[in-house]
């Protein structure tokens, strides 16, 4: 359907208020305006009709060192997967000596993206 | 353990470390930062969420993963550190510290950088009426327990201010499966950045109630509820017939931060009435010449990246006040007027360029920044919008300065 969305970019701290026209069903767009660099551009053609968003979260390690390990996935998934993700992550346990980047769930939720440790663990 | 440091540095957050990589590029041999904490990296560790180290390394990375660049570096240098260190007393040459290898120390630095960064505001400090139960976290410390200690904090929340870390926090909370009921502000805008009230509070259809405030705290072993109240937009006082009650076990505090100046305060430094941290010049350099201070301690940042940009620049000067190549000169100071709450530098040597930071002292849009040297205009600039969240910079040169006895910024 033909719509007009106004979308507050997320990418920096601007926070620049952007306005896209097209269809929302299709994924079409029209026109893109009130944006300030081209990452705005991308990002409001993605949230338009597809948002994405980058998950983070930790997980519970097992003879590290520290409780829990930060991880990420490594570039953004569909927003609509962010609770299916949670209960993933949920249940996953780390073992031992964990390297920040190390993969930790290849093709998380089928998106093609990883789920990567963003921090590390040693263990003891 | 040296007997005497080119640059010593007190706290090893974003701040200390960026000052730490700073000395050490400009040519300080021995650099020292001293830690309280169990690891490097401050707060960052705790700050598992995206949107770090756009601006410094042009991709969105996690705390963490923007603190490790940073040790990297630091490490690769060859700075040296002590963590689980307190340090006690800051002199105008020498750190006094106490840990469990060295006990009481005295580290002799030929300069001193102050990066102890900053603190919560507590319940006491904002003076929330009602009982004193369980349940009641500064969102900060929630943070911690909750993403480096596995500690869960509560089932149902109320967050009371709209600073970042409440705002990251209400969702931090929601992924792992608490319910918040509402962000109270009250202020009639959100403190902290517009992206985080995007992803934050509109991407999980958390309510924030702007010209709210948290006017009682019930339960006794627990927090029961909290009654929040629509305050008067003028006094900020709360209307009598609004209170509602919201049943809650939790209730998160976001209500600013405050620089910890307690030895800089001790060291005889002075220290800015508004910002709460030391007056420095745009070398970071405080009233006292061997002293230099970077980061939150100074002023609180919106953002690691600005903190990690103006301590490299700290650290530099710092170690070329080591090696006797920082001459003092004269200085004359920044005044803020018009809706300019502070500028920070709060003086400069005039001689040489500086870059003024300042904030707003409410949102206004399109408004004009405007720089006077003497009363007579030597920049002006058109923004869009302008909010006490968001700050905002001027860069002066020495030519458009000289003579001057005093430079004015100016938002209307």
């Amino acid at each position: 359907m033909k719509t007009e969305k106004q979308i507050v970019c997320i990418t920096c701290p601007q926070g620049c208020l952007i306005t896209v026209c097209g269809d929302d069903m299709t994924g079409e767009i029209d026109c893109v305006e009130g944006n300030s660099c081209p990452r705005g551009k991308a990002y409001a053609e993605n949230e338009f009709c597809r948002p994405l968003r980058i998950l983070t979260s930790s997980v519970k390690t097992e003879g590290s060192d520290v409780p829990l390990v930060p991880v990420r996935t490594r570039t953004a998934i569909p927003k609509e997967l962010i609770f299916t993700g949670m209960e993933v992550i949920r249940r996953l346990t780390v073992k031992g000596d964990v390297e920040c980047g190390d993969v930790i769930v290849p093709d998380f939720l089928g998106t093609g993206v990883d789920l990567i440790a963003s921090g590390s663990a040693k263990a003891v | 353990m040296k007997q005497i440091y080119d640059v010593i540095i007190v706290g090893g957050g974003p701040a200390g470390l960026a000052a730490a990589v700073g000395a050490k590029k400009e040519g300080a041999k021995d650099v020292l930062i001293v830690e309280r904490d169990v690891s490097l990296g401050g707060i960052l560790e705790q700050c598992i969420h995206p949107g770090f180290g756009l601006k410094t390394f042009g991709e969105e990375l996690t705390g963490p993963e923007y603190a490790r660049r940073y040790i990297k570096e630091a490490l690769d240098l060859g700075v040296e550190y002590k963590l689980g260190t307190m340090v006690l007393e800051v002199g105008d040459n020498s750190v006094t510290g106490v840990n469990r290898e060295d006990g009481l120390f005295v580290a002799e630095g030929k300069s001193v950088i102050l990066a102890m960064g900053c603190r919560e505001r507590t319940r006491g400090a904002i003076a929330t009426p009602g009982t004193r139960p369980a349940g009641v976290y500064t969102a900060g410390a929630a943070q911690r327990l909750i993403n480096r200690q596995n500690m869960m904090v509560g089932k149902t929340a109320v967050i009371l201010g709209s600073g970042d870390i409440g705002m990251i926090m209400a969702r931090r909370l929601t992924l792992e499966g608490a319910k918040v009921l509402a962000v109270a502000e009250i202020m009639d805008y959100t403190a902290g950045l517009t992206r985080n009230r995007v992803q934050c509070l509109e991407d999980f259809n958390i309510p924030l109630l702007l010209n709210h405030t948290v006017v009682e705290i019930k339960g006794k072993q627990r927090v029961e509820g909290v009654v929040i109240a629509e305050v008067d937009p003028a006094t900020k006082k709360p209307i009598a017939g609004t209170e509602k009650l919201y049943e809650c076990d939790t209730l998160l505090l976001s209500c600013g931060l405050i620089p910890e100046n307690e030895l800089t305060a001790a060291a005889g430094i002075r220290i800015n009435k508004i910002t709460n941290g030391p007056d420095v010049n745009q070398f970071m350099q405080t009233c006292k010449p061997s002293v230099f201070a970077c980061g939150n301690v100074v002023h609180v940042n919106d953002l690691a990246d600005n903190v990690s940009e103006e301590s490299e620049r700290g650290g530099r000067y710092a170690a070329r006040y080591a090696m006797g190549k920082l001459p003092a000169g004269k200085e004359i100071p920044t005044v803020p007027e018009g809706n300019v709450r502070y500028v920070c530098p709060q003086r400069i040597a005039p001689d040489f360029p500086a870059t003024l930071f300042f904030r707003a002292a409410k949102p206004e849009k399109g408004a004009v920044v405007r720089v006077l040297a003497d009363g007579k205009e030597i920049s002006s600039r058109k923004l869009i919008k302008i909010n006490p969240g968001e700050m905002e910079k001027v860069t002066v040169k020495p030519e458009d300065v000289s003579g001057a006895a005093s430079l004015t910024v100016r938002v209307d």
